[in-house]
């Protein structure tokens, strides 16, 4: 992996323009990763799936190109807020169109933010980053930050009446670093909807600062029809009650690695993180891992995992709650759940609680089984297909999850995507 | 309609048969009752009919309407006519009840080559045959019998039953956990359903169910077979005496 290192930095020719700030930032995650390296694989936190299964990803795109539209766009009439990165760079039309309509944010691409002394994110860039590498080393992250020249920058001052979609399109099969920051300020609520279309191989980082009150949903919809390498990471903190919902659905037949770090700085937050993946063959690899950290008093937090897996495919949740000292009142919960449709494919599990305060509730669960038979007799004693019958007791096993997504159109589209992934 | 010859059957958990021998003759539109003591087979026997996984036929035959049935899967059975009203409805989170009995009453018009219902059309019909059985449209929303009373999942399993209008209804138990109201509408569905071309088996603990549905004959399974064959007062005499007796005067 050295050469993609080096690869990744000689690319990097916009950097003479970037703030001291973005520049520093850029600097340090080139050093730490020298420091780091990438892992290797046998490292703990690897153990499940090889990180050579990303190895492709995360490197910084040619810039200045055309922009392909491509007429293989997921919904019909587009969304009123949304941006569009093809083949791992923002159209500039798109985000021209965003920044009119939606008054109720500001938002600047990652080249204009970072070349800006003054930018609202100059304070922000990188520190739930920073606080997330105290859990686990994120390589990945790194590689990312030493060489991003594409993302947005979104500080969400009221709250949008609509979610705010995301495309990644395209059919180049790139390797693309793409690097978020969310700010949302006390009261306002944000709704982001990632979509996963395109062809690249992708590395994406997110960072999310959450003041006190806000609320933070995201979606994260992987779609069925690809079979690239992706790994995001998505590092929110979260001031007092604050609210994060952040539901993946993994249908392709690639490599998926989400790791997800959500720091509860603040008392009374309620976080939610729910995964589902649907993997069909031995090259689908969906990997959740999460860590969520209890830092003060009276939060509550909730992970929801469910995996269908059939014809080899592979899952792996590495799921780990820690509770401080400080963080009396704590309400956990974790639940991951594999359906196992035949025997060559596996769910591997690595729950972990770690707990340092004696006044708290933390519950967690797995379970890994295949089709219940009793429940396939019944719905075939009412004259329903065996096939049928697979198909609706799998949905409903991923039911739980589809059911947290509060977008009603997207909830919608999500359940026809799984039905026809499920064909 | 149906005719159960020299039947025997195995479960892949218990060594030997289960039911050991069994001949019954239902023609249509009998009505026939079952009645026996606890683990004599009687759910064996109404689940090897609907032909479920791990209930072997080691000998015999069930034949409806003059056609072997025992090669057939559980659905083509169901799309013939079979129904079973189940002893212990199984409670299915995430999948919702009243699409659930669409997709069934759709799948078995669909293998019948008859026009299937559209949403609107099969709500109107499910409203309809649900007010008879008190089902009202917050437990048709909810996931099939999750969280459902004992009384409301038997009523449920009626309300299939109407809506499938099969030919051969086998209620397993439908009468316990009920209380007395309970019974009385259960009892009235199934009356209701009653015609010269509809069979009923009814498998019961009790005498009471039977003063709602008066059975033709009622049957007294011991043992994985049946011992005794009768009018309505057999029932009676099962209800004074036990089976005990019956038991007993067989092996004099
Ligand atoms: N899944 C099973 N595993 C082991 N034994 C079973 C199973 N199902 C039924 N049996 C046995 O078969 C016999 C008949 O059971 P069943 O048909 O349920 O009786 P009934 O419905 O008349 O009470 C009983 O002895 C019971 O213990
Ligand atoms: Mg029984």
């Amino acid at each position: 992996m050295k050469n993609q290192e080096k690869h990744s930095i000689n690319k990097l020719d916009n950097s003479r323009k970037r703030s001291k700030w973005a520049l520093n930032y850029q600097k340090q995650c080139q050093e730490d990763l020298k420091k780091v390296g990438m892992p290797s694989r046998n490292a703990e936190y690897w153990k499940f799936a090889s990180p050579n299964l990303w190895e492709n990803t995360g490197l910084i795109p040619v810039s200045g190109k055309n922009f392909p539209k491509n007429d293989t766009q997921y919904l019909e009439n587009k969304p009123e807020y949304y941006v569009e990165f093809v083949d791992g760079i923002i159209d500039p039309v798109t985000l021209q169109n965003l920044k009119k309509k939606l008054k109720e944010c500001e938002i600047s691409n990652f080249e204009e933010s970072v070349c800006d002394q003054f930018h609202w994110a100059n304070k922000l860039l990188g520190k739930a980053e920073t606080k997330a590498r105290k859990s686990y080393e994120r390589p990945f992250a790194l590689l990312n930050g030493g060489g991003s020249s594409q993302g947005i920058f979104l500080n969400c001052k009221e709250s949008p009446r609509k979610p705010i979609h995301i495309f990644y399109s395209g059919e180049i099969e790139e390797k693309v670093n793409i690097r978020h920051l969310l700010k949302i300020n006390c009261n306002a609520e944000l709704h982001i909807i990632e979509h996963f279309s395109g062809n690249a191989n992708y590395n994406v980082v997110t960072e999310g600062f959450l003041d006190s009150t806000s609320i933070l949903n995201h979606n994260r919809l992987v779609s069925r029809f690809l079979r690239n390498s992706i790994i995001t990471h998505f590092f929110i903190n979260c001031m007092e009650s604050s609210v994060v919902k952040t539901i993946g659905i993994t249908l392709n037949n690639g490599a998926v690695r989400n790791e997800t770090f959500l720091n509860l700085e603040g008392s009374q937050c309620d976080v939610t993180l729910a995964g589902l993946g649907v993997g069909r063959n031995q090259s689908s690899i969906c990997d959740n891992s999460v860590f969520v950290a209890h830092l003060e008093n009276s939060c509550k937090s909730r992970q929801i995992i469910k995996n269908v897996l059939t014809q080899g495919a592979k899952a792996v949740f590495q799921g780990k709650i820690y509770v401080d000292p400080k963080a009396q009142k704590t309400d956990g919960y974790q639940m991951s759940n594999g359906l196992i449709l035949d025997e060559k494919s596996n769910f591997l599990v690595k729950p972990e609680l770690e707990i340092y305060a004696d006044d708290v509730i933390c519950s967690h669960g797995s379970t890994s089984g295949s089709l219940n038979m009793e429940h396939l007799f019944y719905l075939k004693s009412r004259g329903i297909s065996t096939n049928e019958a697979r198909k609706i007791l799998v949905e409903a096993f991923l039911e739980e999850v589809i059911e947290e997504i509060s977008d009603l159109e997207f909830s919608k589209f999500v359940r026809k995507e799984i039905q026809d992934t499920l064909i | 309609m149906l005719v159960i010859k020299d039947l025997k059957v195995k479960i892949s958990e218990v060594d030997k048969d289960i039911i050991q021998g069994f001949n019954l003759k239902i023609n249509s539109g009998e009505v026939h009752a079952i009645m026996g003591p606890n683990g004599s087979g009687k759910s064996t026997l109404s689940h090897a009919i609907c032909g479920k996984e791990g209930y072997e036929i080691t000998g015999g035959n069930i034949n409806l309407e003059g056609r072997s049935i025992l090669d057939l899967e559980p659905q083509d059975r169901a799309t013939k006519g079979i129904f079973l009203a189940f002893q212990y409805p199984l409670e299915i989170p995430g999948v919702g009840n009243l699409s659930f009995m669409r997709t069934a009453l759709n799948s078995q018009k669909k293998a019948r080559q008859e026009k299937e219902l559209n949403p609107a059309e099969f709500l109107k019909l499910v409203k309809e045959k649900a007010s008879h059985l008190s089902v009202d449209m917050e437990m048709l929303k909810r996931p099939l019998n999750v969280g459902f009373s004992g009384g409301e999942k038997k009523r449920n399993e009626i309300l299939q039953m109407a809506l499938l209008e099969p030919k051969l209804c086998i209620l397993d138990e439908t009468d316990s956990g009920l209380d007395v109201d309970a019974m009385r509408q259960v009892s009235q569905g199934v009356n209701a359903l009653r015609s010269p071309n509809r069979s009923f088996l009814i498998i019961t603990h009790y005498q009471r169910l039977l003063n709602h549905i008066k059975p033709d004959y009622v049957h007294i399974m011991v043992s994985g077979r049946i011992i005794k064959t009768g009018g309505p007062d057999l029932a009676l005499q099962v209800e004074e005496k036990g089976y005990g007796h019956l038991i007993a005067n067989q092996k004099n």
